[in-house]
């Protein structure tokens, strides 16, 4: 069975893991957060290139929306109040599409950036792209700039940054508070090559817990917790777990640059079709992500552009 | 490239050669100077009042499965009064057909396949579609109404095993209407001739050749009744589903969202005899002297006459060594012996 679009989301970033990111301006770089960058739904029924209602599945998640993402296009709507939506503007600086039914519907935000710029007209999110399939892999999975902003003073250039770990899911042999220790690892991993990424215990008494792990040794194969679990005392004598994909690069507001071009960051791009970014993503596996910077900038004589929208596609391969 | 097998005919209309890269030939223009007109950057054939393009005997090689699919900006001519009876009633507009090669009557051969527009009052077009085999089986149907003016595509699809002909107009399913006759279970469309915009019933009031535009028309030996091969066509390119090297690619799109701000420039000045007032687009007038020697005779500011003994050496430096002076006081800058850098 191959991946499905839908495995593919979109969430913010924030500076603590699995938190609830509600302020897309602190989306920059840290963890994966719990939200995505714009609440969604699906279409009910298929949409053609001039229809001008839109059937959804559950409003609610997109309620008070006046603009819809589905796929290349936006959508202006009347603020989504049921499940029946009328179109104000199709195409909104985008290209029409038809989308068929089940296609996923994102309810669109426009504080994504806001105004507060560094003094050359830039600032900068990061938002972080998870496979949620449990079995199905992405391959070649390839980002790009699909539509560039209509604005001719604002730009929007991308940078790949990938984890220092991908995920992980295994069963320790030995455990106890404040560290756990998993042989079957070998010699595979580096010392502290999960540093900072988040550890969740899926069996025994601690199921559930999660801590982000301070060290990693791999003499020994043990994974130092950064605080003390609630339970101790290693029984049952081997538990399971898993690690999510290390962090990225946190910057403090949005009008510091991040560094680009260096390690596992990409060079900041302005990312085609014909030209990606120098950093090839690759295969995201189930549950693996990879983190996508995004310098919007404005040349100095800019006009006001409202309702700006610049569309980002991930091309990959099912197979 | 290697295209799936099921690609019979496809012609992007990108070049004046008409070259068809499905049946790997090429279509010739009859009438209208032998010349196709083509719309820019390749965006497709000009249907001409007075042309009409022919190939022939391409193998199709479609018996009980068919898909035919194409862009097309429809015009919209009007009706046609009929005078016996002073009513009114629809233009039928050419599009195109193709006959079995082995099968030939006056027009070239009974149409297998035959699309028209007709026109409606209403200002809005259909699609009449009919279909005949050599058993004299007929059927015929009308898609849902359209908007001339505008690109459209038509997916068609044809599946004679289970007697299922569907449209698909704008990548949504569309029910077909006013239809009559049996739906032929096969079609006998192994070699074939095809035109575009050729009439097959001449010396009729309500008949017209077409004059829109027509784009990627592709025809397949395979149904493909789905919306998500249309939407996979018009939202990736039509090489994602005939190239078999990209049938596995697939794409995902999100889009961020933002207004951007004004950033700040200037958008008036004016001068009123002693300084310059510059408005910003920020809404802030900015009071200044861009020539300070000339132009700036009052300094009312206490802290700009501080800026200047601060800056001092890049606005000042002495002239042939000559003692020289400046103050700023009451409001006025008095010079001596000196340059003003600027």
């Amino acid at each position: 069975m191959a991946i499905a679009k839908t495995d593919i989301k979109v969430y913010l970033t924030s500076i603590e893991p699995s938190i609830a990111q509600t302020i897309y301006s602190q989306s920059l770089g840290g963890y994966k957060s719990a939200s995505l960058l714009y609440t969604e739904t699906t279409l009910l029924r298929t949409i053609g290139l001039y229809d001008t209602n839109i059937r959804l599945n559950n409003y609610v998640p997109v309620t008070g929306s006046q603009y819809l993402n589905i796929g290349l296009e936006t959508i202006k709507v009347e603020a989504v109040a049921s499940n029946s939506v009328n179109v104000v503007s199709r195409g909104l600086r985008t290209s029409l599409s038809s989308h068929v039914a089940g296609s996923v519907v994102r309810g669109m935000a426009d504080e994504f950036f806001n105004n507060d710029m560094t003094d050359d007209l830039k600032q900068y999110r990061c938002v972080a792209i998870k496979n949620n399939s449990a079995t199905e892999i992405a391959y070649q999975v390839r980002p790009y700039i699909k539509m560039d902003t209509q604005n001719t003073g604002s730009t929007i250039k991308l940078a790949v940054e990938i984890p220092n770990s991908d995920y992980l899911t295994s069963t320790a042999s030995d455990w106890d508070y404040t560290s756990l220790e998993d042989t079957s690892l070998g010699t595979t991993y580096s010392d502290n090559h999960f540093t900072n990424a988040l550890l969740r215990i899926t069996s025994g008494p601690n199921s559930g817990q999660t801590r982000v792990i301070a060290s990693y040794d791999q003499a020994t194969n043990k994974f130092v917790f950064s605080n003390a679990m609630p339970n101790g005392g290693g029984t049952p004598a081997t538990i399971t777990y898993t690690i999510d994909p290390g962090p990225a690069q946190r910057i403090s507001t949005g009008t510091e640059t991040p560094i680009f071009g260096s390690g596992r960051v990409s060079a900041l791009e302005a990312a085609t079709a014909s030209s990606s970014l120098g950093i090839n993503v690759n295969n995201i596996g189930p549950n693996d992500l990879f983190y996508l910077w995004i310098e919007r900038a404005l040349t100095k004589n800019a006009d006001a552009s409202l309702e700006n929208t610049s569309i980002i596609t991930l091309f990959y391969s099912t197979s | 490239m290697a295209n799936i097998t099921e690609l019979k005919s496809l012609s992007r209309f990108s070049t004046t050669s008409l070259y068809d890269e499905g049946s790997s030939s090429f279509w010739t223009p009859i009438g209208g100077g032998g010349t196709p007109t083509l719309l820019a950057n390749g965006m497709g054939y000009v249907m001409q009042q007075d042309q009409y393009l022919i190939q022939e005997s391409i193998g199709l090689d479609i018996y009980s499965n068919m898909a035919l699919s194409f862009w097309l900006y429809p015009v919209h001519p009007g009706v046609v009064l009929d005078e016996n009876n002073n009513t009114v009633k629809s233009l039928n507009l050419t599009l195109m057909h193709f006959v079995n090669d082995n099968a030939t009557d006056e027009y070239g051969g009974l149409p297998i396949f035959r699309l028209y527009e007709t026109t409606s009052e209403d200002g809005t077009n259909s699609m009449h579609i009919a279909i005949a085999n050599y058993d004299g089986i007929e059927y015929e149907a009308s898609t849902a109404s359209y908007a001339p003016g505008q690109w459209h595509y038509f997916w068609i699809s044809y599946n004679g095993l289970v007697g299922n002909l569907s449209t698909i107009i704008d990548g949504v399913t569309r029910p077909l209407a006013s239809e009559s006759g049996v739906l032929p279970t096969r079609l006998d469309a192994d070699s074939v001739t095809f035109y575009i915009n050729r009439q097959t019933e001449f010396g009729q009031d309500d008949w017209a050749n077409n004059y829109g535009y027509l784009d990627n028309l592709m025809v397949l030996n395979g149904s493909f009744a789905s919306e998500s091969y249309v939407e996979r066509i018009i939202s990736m390119g039509i090489n994602y589903f005939i190239d078999q090297s990209l049938l596995s690619i697939e794409h995902n799109d999100f889009g961020v969202f933002m207004d951007d701000p004004t950033a700040i420039k200037t958008t008036a000045m004016v001068q009123d005899g002693s300084s310059v007032y510059s408005s910003r687009s920020d809404g802030k007038v900015i009071k200044g002297s861009p020539v300070l020697w000339d132009m700036r005779r009052n300094f009312s500011e206490p802290n700009e006459g501080q800026n200047i003994q601060d800056n001092e050496d890049r606005i000042f430096t002495s002239a042939d060594n000559k003692s020289s002076t400046y103050d700023v006081s009451g409001g006025v800058l008095k010079i001596l012996n000196c340059i003003i850098r600027l």
